[in-house]
């Protein structure tokens, strides 16, 4: 390896995100977001009701609408403020997010049997459609997590 | 310190800087992908793909292996 003194002048030093790294950070914060207002809103009503007769539907329901209307928007906004210039995608950005997806199948298919074993057994349904409904957003956080760590330390491959 | 995340090392920052100091942001258009990723490449956080490496080569106009190294 050649060293050259004074390449720093042509390096980047500081470390700027890219596109499609910054898009995850908008995955991520609206997973949690979601995930936090509805366990503040069960923990609520379970003060009042007992836990397995808390009416979960309503503020389940309006949890999957917000995190899917909210990432949609959140994303063409986010595209529009970009500009056209910076919306690139390259085959390290679906590497990434394909491992990132990859990972995140662990998590929905544990809550999916979770799910099933549940209602195998006839548990109530709050148990089961929330165990259904944990898969789904501690994927997407992990999804999310496990695509940060991609861009930031590599995984080798991707 | 940066961590590298495979064994395959490389000497694009050196190669740019005999290429008329060409900038990461050149050396990403001339190849197809991102500035971040000509970054992740040069710090051995990412290893391209086959193609990417001989578009990299071809933009040098050097081998393949004056390029890329394996360490394994």
């Amino acid at each position: 390896m050649l060293y050259i003194w004074g390449m720093s002048k042509f390096d980047y030093i500081k470390y700027e995100m890219g596109y499609k790294e910054r898009g995850t950070y908008i995955d991520l914060i609206v997973a949690v977001g979601v995930f936090l207002k509805y366990v503040w809103d069960i923990f609520r009503l379970q003060l009042e009701t007992p836990l397995t007769e808390v009416a979960f539907r309503t503020p389940m329901f309006y949890a999957i609408l917000i995190s899917v209307v909210a990432t949609i928007v959140l994303h063409i906004v986010y595209s529009i403020l970009s500009g056209s210039n910076d919306t690139q995608e390259d085959q390290r950005d679906r590497q990434i997010s394909r491992f990132g997806d990859w990972v995140g199948l662990f998590p929905l298919s544990s809550g999916a049997m979770l799910g099933l074993l549940l209602a195998m057994f006839d548990q109530p349904h709050f148990w089961i459609a929330n165990a259904i409904f944990a898969g789904f957003f501690v994927s997407s956080i992990v999804s999310s997590i496990t695509r940060l760590v991609g861009y930031r330390r590599g995984f080798g491959f991707a | 310190m940066t961590r590298k995340a495979t064994k395959v090392t490389n000497d694009i920052r050196t190669l740019r800087f005999m290429n008329g100091e060409m900038t990461q942001a050149q050396l990403a258009e001339a190849i197809g992908v991102t500035r971040q990723t000509v970054i992740a490449i040069e710090q051995g956080r990412y290893s391209p793909t086959l193609e990417v490496a001989f578009r990299i080569a071809k933009v040098f106009d050097v081998p393949l292996e004056r390029v890329f190294q394996y360490a394994g």
